[in-house]
């Protein structure tokens, strides 16, 4: 996961301190990200490492520093934007369990699969707006990044689409095969 | 808010085959309320068009209960009221005026003709079509129109007598994504001016995400806001559902 390179690439599109970053990626790509507090580090380190530039603005009662990048970030932004893609792993612990568990185990993970599907179902009843009207993709004023928002969003709602019919038949057959073991 | 307008609890359908039962249903509970727009997901067999038979009154369950505005649909020992779907629920029909040359205005009113004048009809007819975009196929026939056209039309039809429940089995059929996703906005705005309760069973899951509600079914089960409690253990029993006679 390269929560760095999602902090940063939001900082070059604009300038912003820690709070309002955090409150950006959320916004953003929240559902990409697991860890609340990844954003604090991420702006430390990138500023440690001279990619990001610190200024502090104070006021009468508060201290706020702001994030922006430097030349060099943007380098590393635009190097890892182009570097070829691997392929994605399939890394989910339930879906190893469903792989690796004894008939013992079935009834347990049934539940398991019925729990995930329910919360990908959360998730997609909070999504449930991001349809977007096919003639705004085509508007040529639109700003890519509103496009690509809209997009990440569609790919979710597909992610979770996918997840939950994957979870559906994990179900079904570990339901069958113990029906089957019962007989 | 008040009761429910739809409640179903621990509702069962099983089909037999000989000896063999199938739970096409199995403990189904949900509720719609007033103005919300339901979408349940479920692949063919998962049992949707059996749980909306069930809603419409056509069908009725073998265990628990299904509760319209508060009173049960199907009191005890009595049978499914076939053909008799309650006048405050719609039904989408998908088949089409018999007369082919029948104008859509026309079409839309024939449900209202038993209770009110033709001119009446009309008007309402009018304001049906225009609810689901459709005005200006008031004078169209069914043979020129499109399968998208076709569906705003049923839908009209469907909801003329003003239902508290609209039901639709697969209401995007055959309809490609943009047609698709114009159809699921108006069915939303549908719901959310006349405060009429809506529950499609559709069989993608992304045909689901314009609603209020998401629930999915599959192999009789439903998942969805009302459904488990998270992390909640249910107990299962094994070879509780489709054991043999």
């Amino acid at each position: 996961m390269s929560v760095r390179q999602a902090v940063l690439g939001l900082v070059i599109e604009r300038p912003g301190y820690g709070y309002e970053l955090d409150a950006r990626m959320t916004e953003r790509i929240g559902s990409w990200r697991h860890s609340g507090t990844a954003v604090y580090p991420a702006l430390l380190r990138l500023a440690q490492d001279g990619s990001l530039r610190e200024r502090v603005e104070r006021s009468a009662h508060d201290r706020v520093v702001w994030y922006e990048a430097t030349e060099k970030g943007r380098t590393e932004f635009k190097a890892w934007l182009r570097r070829p893609p691997s392929l994605l792993p399939l890394r989910d612990d339930l879906h190893i369990k469903i792989a690796l568990a004894d008939s013992d185990d079935l009834a347990f993970l049934i539940e398991q699969t019925r729990a995930q599907e329910q919360l990908c179902l959360d998730r997609l009843g909070r999504l449930t707006d991001a349809g977007i009207e096919p003639e705004q993709l085509m508007d040529p004023n639109v700003q890519w990044r509103s496009i690509g928002h809209v997009w990440l969003k569609r790919t979710e709602v597909a992610h979770l689409t996918a997840t939950i019919e994957s979870l559906q038949e994990a179900r079904m057959l570990m339901k069958a095969h113990l029906r089957r073991r019962a007989r | 808010m008040s009761a429910p307008l739809l409640a179903f609890d621990r509702v069962g359908r099983t089909h037999r085959r000989g000896f063999v039962e199938i739970a096409v249903l199995d403990d189904v509970t949900f509720e719609i309320n007033e103005g919300e727009f339901a979408a349940i997901a479920g692949r063919q067999a998962s049992g949707k068009t059996t749980l909306l038979r069930i809603a419409a009154g056509l069908d009725a369950p073998d265990r628990g209960t299904v509760r319209f505005r508060g009173r049960d649909l199907f009191p005890e020992g009595r049978p499914p009221r076939l053909g008799g779907i309650p006048r405050s629920i719609g039904w989408m029909q998908r088949s089409g005026p018999q007369i082919s040359s029948m104008r859509m205005y026309d079409y839309v009113a024939v449900p209202l003709l038993e209770e009110v004048s033709y001119r009446a009809a009309c008007h309402r007819a009018m304001k049906a079509l225009e609810m689901f975009g459709a005005d200006d196929l008031a004078e169209a026939v069914w043979d020129e129109m499109s399968d998208a056209q076709r569906t705003q039309v049923v839908l009209a039809r469907a909801t003329v007598r003003e239902p508290a429940l609209l039901l639709a089995d697969d209401p995007t059929a055959g309809l490609n994504v943009h047609d698709r996703e114009i159809l699921l906005g108006l069915l939303r705005r549908a719901a959310e001016t006349t405060g009429m309760a809506t529950l499609i069973a559709v069989p993608e899951i992304a045909d689901m995400l314009r609603s209020h509600k998401v629930m999915t079914l599959s192999d009789g089960e439903l998942m969805g806001e009302s459904r488990h409690k998270l992390g909640q253990v249910v107990d299962f029993r094994p070879g509780r559902r489709h054991g043999s006679a």
